[in-house]
């Protein structure tokens, strides 16, 4: 506390802006607590540090409460010279972000003990993975963005190979590092070529320069001189930095990491990986794209055609690769590149809708993944791999529970009614139809068609669980299931939330509506 | 501002320089060739730093990156052994199609740069004499030369250049530098847990009872080993 007294008197940063990062801050500071407590305990009681972790996520989201609370009528807050904004849109999606990594740790635990590998630094890097995400939502400057980004990847790729006796996770963890290593550097590229233009790496800056840049002026001759010398630079920097986000978020051209990735990953990584890590990209694929590159749409330099070109493709691919894969992991990240379209479309719709669909398909998404591969964790037992999908035959008669909220996850992630799934699809494609009959575009409404007719495809592969488990003809193995408290209690929590979305999405429409206004407001703040 | 005199003699050289040390860094099939290569991209780059004006820069550079992590880099590639890609002949180049798509996209790259930056450049140049800020940043860069200390030796001014990046360093981009202070600590995290062997787990109870049962016979062979 006296170093912090100190750093005020010589007016680096105020308390206030510290108080702003409390939540990254109590992360932090039990995430290294973690990692001392993995030296002094000995193998047995390393789940000590689980609990823990959980009890430090709950921490930071009762700060993350506080925040929210002190600042109702959520003005934006700058802190660190610009560096980093408050408003409802990063509180939003920290809570996202927390829920995840609270979900993760809970059934982490069960498959840590089966494979052997229960330590108490795995617990300290989601800790510090979910501070990397949560500077990303709430960063505000291209510098902060990337070191936030890198602090997350890097992580990943640690956790990636985390059972490093296994080769599958060795192979999965190179291939994700040199492929995100290959597209930071691009996304680093298309922040440079932004830079050049604008001059500054404050995002409020770089969306008024590039405002100012494609207004038409008057010189002294009287001619008019439109921005068009910069566009190409601009075009080359936004089409830098689409392409390394959509690395990082898998869409299609750029999605060859992730089913190896996600396949080789121990599996509750990889559920951390398909909901944190692709929530955070969303996160700063939106911050950048509406508040630096927001004056765009509607230009010569509009990006919504190749955002929707991009999403259009990934629906299709993910789907169509999902329906042949055996493999229940690979079969759900095909399932999540599919996912990662849906979201690119609230993106293209760019109105409040589209805004609101994402925020709370990411967060059903987040719920209904991480439950879907809790059940794939509860199949890995001593000497049972389990991640195939005919691993699940028989489930219903061994475990009807697991099996019936399995069916539950696997329905919302196609988008039943009255689960999750189809609030949030609801949301994103009624975006498209709204800009579509705002602009008098038909290709808006031929998009969301495209979308709609690629999910009843994927009902083809989601429905492949239901029908293995209630109709497999024998029993794939008659050893009880590897389940604990905690991941019992994660997988509960998952399933009310997608039922409770479903059927009475109403306090969380409102909500994400209310939080997500600031966002809406900077970008039509340049038309 | 355009480079004339020396100044662009200079940019050239160690411009192409860098470029073509990078290229050979990919190119080499010796590892400790290819760090070489990468030290003089690196040494390049600091002088094209000092070219902008950017001292402390460059020294850095050259402190942190060629004194520092490339000598790592050598010492790690001479203890590891990297003999087997040394002795191959298989060329480089194997597959037609990856070589012709990444030659298509970096030229389409190129192609896009020099007209972007070309048009992008003289568009802010022309904003410039427009506003005759040109002039206003002339004018104010000599005022600030006139005022600065005069070195020991009496033959150059000390530059104001380290100041301000410590001012901007641990002022402006203060939060991104904690961050990656973080970012740090999960890289030694990593690396320390990866690199691990499974003596060493059982050594400090970090290893489970069965994967130590499974692994016992290794480890004691593993023991004789590194004393005999």
């Amino acid at each position: 506390m006296f170093l912090l007294l100190q750093a005020n008197t010589t007016e680096l940063y105020s308390l206030r802006d510290l108080m702003l990062i409390a939540p990254e801050l109590i992360l932090t500071v039990c995430g290294c607590v973690a990692l001392v407590m993995e030296v002094v305990l000995p193998y047995r009681k390393s789940k000590w540090t689980a609990y823990f972790a959980l009890v430090s996520i709950g921490l930071a989201a009762a700060s993350l409460a506080s925040l929210y609370f002190a600042n109702r009528d959520l003005f934006p807050l700058d802190g660190f010279y610009g560096m980093l904004r408050i408003d409802g849109f990063a509180i939003l999606f920290k809570a996202i972000f927390l829920i995840g990594a609270a979900l993760t740790v809970a059934v982490s635990m069960r498959y840590l003990d089966v494979e052997g590998e229960q330590h108490g630094e795995y617990y300290a890097l989601v800790l510090f993975a979910t501070v990397g995400m949560m500077f990303l939502a709430c960063g505000f400057d291209l510098i902060s963005l990337y070191i936030s980004l890198e602090l997350m990847a890097l992580t990943f790729y640690v956790l990636v190979a985390f059972t490093k006796r296994e080769k599958r996770s060795n192979e999965a963890a190179m291939k994700y590092f040199l492929l995100g290593a290959f597209s930071s550097g691009i996304l680093l590229y298309g922040m440079s070529l932004l830079y050049g233009v604008a001059g500054s790496t404050n995002l409020g800056e770089i969306g008024r320069s590039i405002g100012v840049a494609l207004q038409p002026s008057v010189n002294e001759l009287g001619m008019m001189t439109s921005g068009i010398p910069l566009r190409p630079l601009i075009l080359l920097g936004v089409i830098a930095l689409s392409a390394g986000l959509f690395f990082k978020i898998s869409a299609v051209p750029f999605h060859m990491w992730a089913p190896d990735a996600y396949e080789g990953a121990p599996t509750p990584v990889t559920a951390f990986l398909s909901t944190g890590s692709k929530a955070a990209s969303f996160a700063l694929y939106l911050r950048i794209f509406t508040e630096a590159l927001g004056g765009l749409r509607g230009t010569a330099l509009d990006w919504a055609p190749l955002v929707a070109i991009v999403a259009a493709i990934t629906i299709l691919v993910g789907n169509w690769a999902a329906v042949t894969q055996e493999n229940s992991k690979r079969l759900l990240a095909y399932s999540s590149i599919s996912n990662a379209g849906y979201v690119l479309l609230g993106l293209v719709a760019g109105n409040s809708y589209g805004y609101i669909g994402i925020v709370i398909y990411l967060l059903v998404y987040t719920l209904m993944n991480i439950g879907a591969f809790g059940i794939i964790i509860s199949l890995r037992r001593r000497g049972i791999i389990g991640d195939n999908v005919n691993d699940m035959a028989g489930l219903a008669q061994k475990a009807p529970g697991m099996a019936a909220m399995m069916a539950i996850f696997m329905l919302s992630l196609g988008g039943l009614p009255a689960t999750g799934g189809f609030i949030g699809k609801y949301f994103l494609f009624g975006g498209l139809l709204q800009r579509g009959r705002l602009e008098e575009k038909s290709w808006y409404y031929w998009l969301a068609a495209w979308a709609i007719i690629n999910t009843v495809v994927s009902f083809y592969y989601y429905v492949r669980f239901i029908k293995v488990m209630y109709l497999g003809e024998r029993v794939a193995d008659d050893r009880p299931l590897a389940l604990s408290p905690a991941l019992r209690a994660a997988l509960v929590v998952s399933l009310i939330g997608v039922i409770i979305i479903g059927i009475y999405p109403q306090p969380f429409i409102d909500l994400a509506q209310k939080l997500i206004t600031p966002l809406t407001a900077g970008a039509l703040a340049f038309r | 501002m355009t480079l004339t005199g020396w100044e662009a003699v200079f940019f050239w050289v160690f411009a192409v320089t860098a470029l073509m040390a990078a290229l050979l860094t990919v190119l080499a099939r010796n590892a400790v060739h290819s760090a070489m290569f990468l030290i003089s991209t690196l040494v390049s780059v600091a002088a094209l730093f000092i070219l902008l004006g950017a001292e402390f820069v460059a020294g850095a550079q050259i402190l942190v990156y060629v004194g520092g992590v490339m000598v790592l880099f050598l010492f790690v590639i001479m203890l590891v052994n990297v003999g087997a890609e040394e002795r191959g002949k298989e060329a480089i180049f194997n597959r037609t199609p990856q070589v012709v798509a990444s030659l298509l996209f970096s030229g389409l790259l190129v192609i896009g740069l020099v007209i972007g930056i070309n048009q992008g450049w003289r568009a802010i140049q022309e904003r410039d004499e427009r506003d005759n800020r040109l002039v206003e940043v002339q004018v104010r860069r000599a005022q600030e030369e006139q005022a600065l200390p005069v070195a020991a030796t009496n033959t150059m001014k000390i530059t104001r250049d380290t100041e301000r990046i410590g001012n901007s360093l641990y002022r402006y981009a203060s939060l991104p530098f904690e961050i990656a202070s973080i970012l740090l600590l999960v890289a030694i995290i990593g690396s320390v847990m990866l690199a691990r062997t499974i003596k060493q787990e059982a050594v400090t109870d970090d290893l489970d009872p069965e994967v130590l049962k499974e692994a016992a016979p290794l480890i004691t062979e593993r023991a004789d080993l590194t004393e005999g």
